[in-house]
């Protein structure tokens, strides 16, 4: 079982689940992370055991984690991650590619023999005028 | 001069002599009438003239063209252009070594404090390790050199549950999750490094131009043991200054992407770079293997430019020890490359990018071709019944000497080239270790290539059918590091190869011996495959060559700061976290909790009754 700490980062402020079909593309604005507070939520290690040494002084025990007990409800985030909007996630859509068609070579040719054709036309009509 | 008038003069340059010389050798043939395996023999001698010749014309405008780079760099040390950007350095990692990843982690992070940057960069690993025991190194590698580096704040490690789309879907999730927190993103291989000050240019150069999408430096092979790769390297370094130059020129603003080593627009990337499977069954359908390609192609045709600033140094990669890896690697990049062809006809692409698509599919497809050329050639001197090559081919002796000799420019004048350009400064000379040793170098990384031309010709052929009939070639982790090349698998790998050579030398033997002079290069090739295998793939040649003074490129001779600290830190060993420096203790194994619902917990070492993490954790804790 969690600790009741733990238990409630493990959840989003009430309702909020960032992540879901509808993302909220990306933000405006931004704001750099101070040094000492909490890294980028996607992995917070969790040491079985104490070494000796400067790092077990500032250890504290969190009360495990159960058997079992492996996923994060969906739309988790730690302590901390509404603070920081600028980490909404971003929509990336993958579009089917469309293969060009006998329909698209003889548009795009047509396209271009009235593009020359109004030149020419042009420069005929300007020919005239000058004669 | 502009990309436009660069392109126009190397097809003129390119084409027009292909053209008369095809038309000359089509005159030639064509006294008693042209056959229809003529005709099929003078195509494909077009086809290959032009793609050998691509390679030469390449090299020469980056000879003549001046060193190029980009018109809109921002000056060095600008500090004005330099805005208030955050960078993502993402490095997708596969069963790759952790230690050797976080040591060059570590030589970047060093290098990019040098420069006062470094709070304009984060450094993310993504990995897709399945393998519990690479995951569980990996985060203790991770957390070895955030407590080295005091970087917690700075370096972070993901692994994802799901490998899907490996290594495209790998940094498309890296994206979709925490892409909107940066600007640009420099995307790394396992085995890459890059200067601090490369990705601080690098960015500049983003920032100067808003139109950039992407931008691809030109990495140079570095720490090559085997002789293969120092020869492979030996090459990259001696002729790619050149050619990547008049690559560069070539491709203006509308260059490709080759997955590593550039810095991407995370805006653009985002917007444009989503990849839909290809319509079919693998391996030509579904997943996109080569995606780099593709990523270009969708920024460019969202109107993006992508740029390739051959100026730019301090970019490195390590190539493939030995010709059975690079074989693997090649057999990937085929399928990839292959796939492609769907794209040649793809709307909204534009026209570079299809010419790029096909200059990959060419890059694999130039092997059954000239296979091809090769059985025709035969076959029309088996039918002729031959007794001496210019009678065989109904052609004039003075023509043929000429055609053979602008197949020989078109071949070697890229060697030549960019030799006379290393010898003729001092200061280049003595970056290879002087100019006899240049020279012997080259001359012998010359017969080396001919020896493996044919093996790659026949590889590279048995891969294009392999793709064609329907089999996927996976994609398996890369081996980076020179070890023993065992007899029998050199043997299980190009057994083909000389079986198909010693079939060749039994036919000639039998029916045309005075071809066998002529095809010696492509005999011996085959042949000595094996052979040719095992020993290029070795350390122990590689170590005598270097002992030698042969081979050696600038990268050897006078090492960049941060190749010498990775150097350093390889031969003394990452120190493992715990071991004499912080404690007594080796650290024990972690338990995984895995933040973003995208990933799934893990705990393959469940703790003991009472877990502990970091004091920056409760802090949190504490404040909420």
């Amino acid at each position: 079982m969690r600790s009741a700490p733990l238990a409630r980062a493990a959840r989003t402020t009430k309702g909020q689940h960032r992540l879901g079909a509808d993302g909220t593309g990306q933000a405006s604005g931004r704001r750099k992370a101070p040094a000492d507070t909490l890294p980028p939520d996607f992995l917070l290690v969790v040491w079985a055991g104490a070494p000796a040494g400067g790092l077990a002084e500032e250890r504290v025990p969190a009360g495990g984690q159960a058997e079992g007990d492996a996923d994060p409800p969906a739309g988790w985030r730690p302590h901390g991650w509404e603070e920081t909007p600028d980490r909404a996630p971003l929509r990336m859509e993958a579009r089917p590619f469309e293969t060009i068609t006998w329909r698209d070579i003889l548009e795009h040719v047509a396209g271009w023999l009235r593009a020359r054709l109004d030149v020419a036309v042009e420069w005929m009509v300007r020919a005239r005028i000058d004669a | 001069m502009s990309a436009d008038r660069v392109r126009a003069l190397f097809a003129v340059l390119l084409l027009v002599p292909v053209a008369v010389v095809v038309a000359l050798m089509g005159r030639a043939l064509s006294a008693g009438g042209l056959t229809g395996a003529e005709v099929a023999l003078l195509g494909l001698y077009g086809i290959l003239l032009a793609w050998i010749g691509s390679g030469f014309w390449f090299c020469l405008f980056g000879l003549f063209g001046g060193r190029g780079g980009s018109a809109a760099a921002a000056a060095p040390d600008d500090d004005d252009r330099f805005g208030p950007s955050l960078t993502a350095i993402v490095i997708p990692v596969f069963h790759e070594d952790p230690e050797t990843v976080f040591a060059r982690i570590r030589v970047m992070y060093e290098s990019l404090e040098r420069t006062g940057r470094i709070n304009s960069f984060e450094i993310f690993v993504l990995s897709d390790s399945r393998d519990p025991a690479f995951w569980r190194e990996e985060s203790r590698a991770w957390f070895a050199a955030c407590l080295e580096l005091h970087a917690f704040h700075r370096l972070f490690y993901r692994r994802r549950a799901d490998n899907h789309a490996r290594k495209s879907g790998n940094i498309e999730e890296f994206c979709r999750n925490w892409g909107g927190r940066y600007d640009y993103m420099i995307v790394l291989d396992a085995d890459s490094l890059m200067a601090g000050e490369t990705m601080v240019e690098m960015v500049r150069r983003m920032e100067a131009d808003p139109r950039l999408g992407l931008l691809q430096t030109s990495p140079v092979c570095v720490r090559g043991r085997s002789l293969f790769a120092r020869i492979q390297q030996f090459a990259g370094s001696v002729y790619g200054e050149l050619l990547t130059r008049g690559l560069s020129r070539f491709l203006g603003q509308h260059g490709t992407y080759w997955g590593h080593n550039a810095i991407i627009r995370m805006r653009a990337f985002v917007r444009c770079c989503a990849l839909p499977p290809l319509p079919g069954r693998e391996p030509l359908g579904g997943l996109i293997m080569s995606h780099d390609f593709v990523e270009a192609a969708l920024l460019l045709g969202a109107g993006w430019r992508v740029r390739f600033d051959a100026d730019l140094g301090g970019s490195f990669e390590e190539g493939p020890p030995s010709l059975i890896d690079h074989a693997a690697r090649d057999r990937r990049w085929c399928q990839g490359n292959l796939q492609h062809g769907y794209l040649l006809f793809a709307k909204g692409l534009h026209p570079m990018s299809r010419l790029n698509f096909l200059a990959g599919i060419m890059s694999y497809g130039s092997g059954p071709l000239w296979l091809a050329f090769m059985i025709l050639a035969l076959a029309m001197a088996l039918e002729s019944g031959g007794a001496d090559l210019a009678l065989m081919w109904r052609a004039e002796r003075p023509l043929l000497v000429g055609v053979l000799g602008f197949t020989g420019l078109l071949l070697f004048g890229t060697k030549l080239a960019s030799l006379a350009y290393a010898l003729g400064d001092a200061h280049r000379r003595r970056l290879f270790g002087g100019g006899a040793r240049l020279v012997l170098g080259v001359v012998l990384e010359s017969l080396f290539s001919i020896l493996i031309a044919p093996v790659m010709m026949a590889l590279h052929t048995r891969f294009v059918v392999a793709v064609l009939a329907g089999r996927n070639s996976g994609w398996g982790p890369q081996r980076r590091d020179a070890g023993q090349v065992r007899w029998r698998d050199a043997l299980r790998a190009h057994g083909g190869e000389t079986l198909l050579g010693l079939c060749l030398v039994a036919f000639l033997l039998a029916e045309l011996p005075a071809l066998l002079w002529w095809m010696l290069p492509v005999i011996a090739g085959l042949v000595l495959s094996v052979p040719v295998s095992v020993l290029s793939g070795r350390a122990g040649p590689g170590a005598a060559a270097r002992k030698l003074g042969l081979f050696l490129v600038p990268a050897e001779v006078a090492p960049p700061a941060e190749l010498r600290a990775f150097d350093r830190a390889m031969r003394r060993g990452v120190p493992a976290p715990g071991n004499g420096e912080r404690g007594t203790h080796p650290l024990p194994r972690p338990l995984h909790l895995l933040a973003p619902p995208s990933l799934t917990v893990s705990s393959p070492d469940r703790p003991a009754a009472d877990g502990e993490i970091p004091a920056w954790l409760q802090r949190q804790r504490n404040a909420g």
